[in-house]
């Protein structure tokens, strides 16, 4: 078999699928391709790419992190509690991310130290974080205190909407860090060969620590932003589908369940397809009850692509690499 | 020139796992400029001797000597620190990772933490052409695209590139068709001959004849016999390590 010299970019069939998407949808009803209709795709997408971005690095290593939903929560009502406190809105969003990337050291931490899979422990802190802003609200609504917090999620920097900002920001430095950091080259390293990494000397624990940390980190900046634009503390904010969205993102972008392989490119041309999908279905008036259905099969193809290529990629070499490291110990 | 002090110099180390032991009182010399092969039978702890110098899994007793100074080896990194490097065979590469981060992986050149990428690049191309690797097209290309061979000088080119004073190697052909051990026995002595202290472990008696320069063997855990190659034959060496026969007054 012959193979073509030129190398076509892995997302550039994300980015086609994504063009005849938004033809479709455009072709379906006519409220789909306006700036309108843009501005909620982007806003809703916001919240999804940063959760996408933390998951990619979490993922890269073989890990997974399921408790970014719940974190989103977590952090939205921590930065409204935290306003209500006395500190100034920006002191208290801060103050909420932060607290965002300690659930992800906690996560790290366990899973390098006691070697429990990340699954499962990622899975548990889903719980703990879920259950945090309950008790704390006792299940209502908080009043947010400072009105100049929703420019966070509201407001406009040279007509560009905040959270996009920040979702730029985001991609971009996610994208230094992995291309050109020699941290991001231990990520990689760590999802293809764990036991090559260790014996070459790379800090494990720290590396482990970090990506579940910024995965944290970029949760509860998602959750300040989705808390902000509600402008209220509601405290399951962001435990409804955007877990399971932003992994079918970075999945049907590129990013691998087995660890080692995907790009923050491809993370973010699938979050724009995963949140165009779900979007168009909107306008079109497909019942909200079918989109996680469609979205789920979207993920079983991804990972259906995703193993038959790793499958491939490992078959010629003697590495038995049967399942994702995600569903195995983690430690040695 | 040959009676210099040893680069390895291993004393009545020994190591059990549980009631079982796997290494007894085993003593090891390897010298600098020479491939020093370490061969025996399956389980006869060659495996074992080697982890215990890379700082994997400690002897439970003993001495290491490392160019006249007694150390101790505890950890990847210590054995590093001293210049030993192990490849291993299948072990040691990141499928995912090009050529130039699997060369400099754990020891990338960077500047506040962000990859010299050039500098990088220009050295692992430098080092392949010194070992006068031609095979390899790129040092671009993904790892998992390369041959078993090339896989293997891939590996071993990272021991060199880190100047490394000892560099061990378990069984460096055991997957490799015909020409592509050439290739890698050729880099073995290319090794040595650069001055560095080469350990080969293998199970190919023919490779060992081809390569070394002296050839230790165990069995059963114990050291049986310490013969160079020049002065042995084949069938010596095989008694040796079905234990039918022991070199006469090894040990002394
Ligand atoms: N971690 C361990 N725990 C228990 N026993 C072990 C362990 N590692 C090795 N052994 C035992 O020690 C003995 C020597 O093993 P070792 O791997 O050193 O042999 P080897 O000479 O490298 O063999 P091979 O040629 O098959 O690679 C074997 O009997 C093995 O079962
Ligand atoms: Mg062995």
């Amino acid at each position: 078999m012959k193979i073509k010299k030129v190398s076509i970019p892995q997302e550039a069939g994300i980015f086609l699928v994504f063009f005849v998407m938004v033809l479709i949808f455009s072709v379906l009803s006519e409220n789909f391709f306006t700036i309108t209709n843009a501005s909620v795709l982007l806003l809703n997408g916001a919240i999804i790419a940063l959760i996408a971005l933390g998951q990619t690095f979490v993922l890269l290593t073989g890990g997974i992190d399921l408790s970014t939903g719940a974190n989103v929560a977590m952090c939205g009502i921590i930065a409204t509690v935290l306003m209500r406190s006395g500190l100034p809105w920006w002191v208290a969003a801060i103050g909420a991310a932060l607290c965002g990337s300690f659930l992800g050291v906690l996560n790290g931490l366990i899973i390098h130290y006691v070697g429990i899979p990340p699954f499962i422990v990622t899975f548990a802190a889903m719980g703990v974080a879920s259950s945090i802003p309950m008790i704390i609200t006792r299940a209502e609504s908080i009043q947010i205190t400072q009105e100049k917090f929703a420019w966070i999620g509201q407001g406009h920097v040279l007509g560009f909407p905040v959270p996009v900002i920040l979702v730029i920001i985001a991609a971009i430095i996610s994208s230094i860090l992995l291309k050109n950091t020699v941290l991001g080259t231990h990520i990689y390293a760590l999802g293809g060969n764990k036991l090559a990494a260790r014996l070459s000397g790379i800090n494990v624990m720290r590396t482990t620590v970090f990506v579940y940390a910024f995965s944290g980190f970029l949760a509860g900046v998602a959750g300040v932003i989705a808390t902000s634009r509600l402008n209220v503390g509601y405290p399951q904010t962001g435990t409804g589908n955007q877990l399971f969205y932003s992994i079918a993102a970075a999945v049907v972008g590129g990013v691998s369940l087995f660890g080692g392989i995907g790009t923050i490119r491809g993370a973010i041309a699938g979050v724009l397809l995963i949140s165009t999908i779900s979007n168009g279905m909107n306008v079109v008036n497909v019942s909200s009850y079918w989109q996680p259905l469609v979205i789920g099969l979207i993920i079983l193809g991804g990972v259906s692509i995703d193993s038959k290529r790793s499958s491939k990629r490992d078959g010629a070499k003697s590495k038995p690499r049967g399942k994702p490291q995600i569903l195995s110990r983690t430690k040695k | 020139m040959s009676q210099q002090t040893p680069v390895i110099e291993l004393k009545n180390v020994k190591k059990s796992f549980g009631p079982v032991e796997v290494l007894k009182d085993v003593n090891f010399v390897v010298r600098a400029g020479e491939v020093t092969a370490l061969v025996g039978d399956n389980g006869a702890g060659k495996s074992t001797l080697i982890k215990g110098l890379a700082g994997i899994q400690p002897y439970d007793a003993g001495k290491i000597i490392i160019e006249g100074n007694e150390v101790v080896l505890e950890s990847p990194r210590q054995s590093s620190e001293l210049g030993i490097d192990v490849v291993y065979q299948d072990l040691a590469l990141c499928d995912n990772l090009d050529i130039v981060h699997n060369l400099f992986l754990g020891r990338e050149q960077s500047a506040i933490g962000v990859l010299d990428e050039g500098h990088m690049e220009t050295k692992a191309a430098d080092t392949l052409t010194s070992l006068s690797v031609k095979t390899v097209k790129s040092v671009r290309q993904k790892v998992a695209k390369l041959s078993g061979g090339q896989r293997q000088t891939v590996a071993i080119a990272r021991a060199v590139l880190w100047n490394n004073k000892v560099v061990i190697l378990d069984e460096p052909t055991a997957a490799l068709g015909v020409a592509q051990t050439e290739q890698v026995l050729q880099l073995v002595r290319r090794l040595a001959a650069a001055g560095k202290a080469v350990i080969m472990i293998s199970h190919n008696l023919q490779d060992v004849f081809a390569v070394a320069d002296r050839i230790y063997v165990l069995y059963l855990g114990k050291m049986t016999a310490a013969v160079k190659t020049s002065e042995t034959t084949q069938a010596d060496v095989v008694s040796y390590i079905t234990g039918s026969k022991t070199q006469e007054n090894f040990g002394a």
